[in-house]
């Protein structure tokens, strides 16, 4: 019997230390409780270099804490500190905040704390904000918030939604021109037309809710797998989170459930800054994606350097949609270390 | 399985468990005889390591079932995500197969209190102080099934291995699910 026990206590000793061998250890991990959220923070890369870079994620509801794993985030936690969060309801963000809290007013809120956390926590001696999408957009809304601008350096905003209804209005374009084109070409005839059916019975997307939004939010999926380009390069090493990332790092389960919280409570479609981007004295880069669906251009990008006094934009990254960092990771870093180069003298 | 329909489940088992317990033939009939201890491994998501300590009580048992009541603690941690501290009632439905082997499953409530795995740091107005005690209590449900083998005896021992799942609330609201097993003794005095 005491054998039993003795081996079943080896095999429970074997379970212990290989769970704890694998992992993510790097780089300072913290959380931000606010407001009823509980927010990761994850500081990693060249925190010595003074200048920090605070990376807004895309959504509502998506996650920065895989995205070091990708190889334009290593190449840039090579020459800056690289401030990862969740935002609250999102990606493995905590806490139980009240649905009254989420509201894009709120996460800049949140967004400010990251950002006094990080500047009393560290030597900075440069700070920048960087924003994928729904992130450009936080990133944007930020700037435009009382004096929150001053002590920023400069901004990267990757394929943003500054303008909601117009980016929504030119995605569904994008969309219904593929679908036609589909029809044209006997592919998938009955999808697609179902996809211009949808998109005739409900033509305004500021007053959609979560379930239309969903609904569009499939059909431009399906437009980015089935259309395809010969020049795409997607970085080979990490294209998304897997078996490894879910078991072995601090994502969880409630990367897939959080955005089901937060979108019915936090409707964005109606977000326009275009009139309070002037307002801006940050310089902007601006980074879009030739073939981005989600975020057309050059429809989004001119409005921003039409509005904007302080950009830097130098046309659409070639072979790439909705994220150029991974997509077209050369020409992404090249065109980002410049920008940040020209600010800190470099 | 939707969450109601999941909860109307564990409501139903709950209400099975405690018609048997005030029913039927129970061949256990010495106090001593009906206690049970249990230790085992608990790994959320199977690699987030933790423990559970139980007691047991065997409140209905005959040649081929048993229903045991059981009161367990348990404690793990997923690294730079959480660690939680759970305290449950659950009711344990032990099917026995011959030659030792059995099948069991086994559903429960309680609560449960989670803290962030790293320190955290309150923040108002521009200034952050950290807090001593980022515990936060929750409302537990959980339901488990697998199997294992009797290793019979003056006082048997029970090897297991339980998958299942437990869910809590409220976590941004809604009830977080979270799949786990349990792999561990069980001692009969």
């Amino acid at each position: 019997m005491m054998k039993l026990v003795k081996i079943t206590l080896i095999i429970y000793m074997i379970l212990f230390m290989s769970s704890c061998l694998l992992y993510y250890g790097t780089g300072d991990y913290f959380f931000i409780s606010r407001d009823g959220a509980q927010i990761p923070i994850w500081i990693r890369g060249n925190t010595g270099s003074g200048n920090f870079i605070i990376y807004n994620h895309g959504g509502p509801g998506g996650t920065s804490m895989y995205y070091n794993r990708f190889h334009s985030m290593q190449e840039l936690e090579k020459s800056y500190g690289i401030v990862y969060w969740d935002q609250r309801s999102s990606g493995i963000s905590q806490g139980n905040p009240s649905p009254e809290s989420l509201t894009p007013e709120n996460f800049v809120e949140d967004l400010h704390a990251i950002r006094m956390f990080i500047q009393q926590m560290y030597h900075t001696e440069n700070l920048f904000l960087y924003g994928t999408s729904w992130g450009g957009t936080l990133s944007l809304k930020y700037l435009t918030t009382g004096d929150y601008q001053e002590d920023i350096k400069g901004v990267i905003i990757e394929d943003g939604g500054h303008n909601m209804p117009l980016l929504m209005n030119t995605s569904i374009q994008r969309i219904s021109n593929f679908a036609k084109n589909q029809i044209d070409d006997d592919n998938n005839i009955d999808y697609w037309t179902d996809v211009l059916h949808f998109f005739s019975a409900y033509p305004d997307p500021t007053i959609w809710g979560v379930d239309e939004f969903q609904e569009y939010a499939k059909h431009l999926n399906q437009t980015n797998l089935e259309r395809t380009y010969p020049t795409l390069k997607i970085e080979g090493d990490f294209s998304g989170p897997g078996g490894e990332d879910i078991f072995f790092s601090p994502l969880s389960f409630s990367m897939f459930f959080n955005p089901s919280a937060l979108l019915p409570h936090m409707n964005i479609l109606s977000l326009d800054l275009s009139d309070q981007l002037g307002a801006i004295k940050t310089p902007v880069l601006l980074i879009w994606g030739e073939h981005d669906y989600n975020s057309p251009v050059p429809e989004m990008a001119d409005d921003a350097i039409n509005n904007l006094l302080t950009e830097t934009y130098d046309g659409p990254i070639p072979n790439a949609g909705h994220n150029p960092a991974i997509e077209n990771p050369d020409e992404f870093l090249y065109r980002f270390n410049n920008f940040i180069n020209e600010l800190i003298g470099d | 399985m939707s969450l109601s329909k999941l909860k109307i489940l564990l409501l139903s088992i709950c209400f099975l468990n405690t018609y048997l317990i005030f029913s039927g033939d129970n061949k256990t009939n010495e106090l001593s005889d009906k206690i049970s201890i249990n230790i085992s491994y608990l790994g959320e998501l199977g690699v987030h390591p933790g423990i559970t300590l139980g007691i047991g009580y065997t409140a209905y048992s005959n040649s081929w079932y048993e229903l045991t009541p059981q009161f367990n603690v348990s404690w793990y941690i997923h690294r730079r995500n959480h660690q939680s501290f759970i305290m449950e009632l659950d009711f344990l439905q032990k099917a026995k197969l011959p030659s030792g082997a059995f099948l069991e499953m086994a559903s429960g409530f309680g609560f449960i209190l989670t803290r962030p795995d790293a320190p955290v740091y309150i923040y108002d107005d521009e200034i952050f102080i950290e807090d001593g005690f980022p515990w936060s209590p929750k409302f537990q449900v959980s339901i488990f099934g697998g199997g294992g083998w009797t290793f019979e005896g003056e006082h048997p021992i029970d090897l297991y291995l339980n998958l299942g799942s437990f869910l809590e609330y409220p976590f941004n609201s809604y009830w977080l699910p979270h799949g786990a097993i349990h792999t561990g003794i069980r001692y009969s005095f």
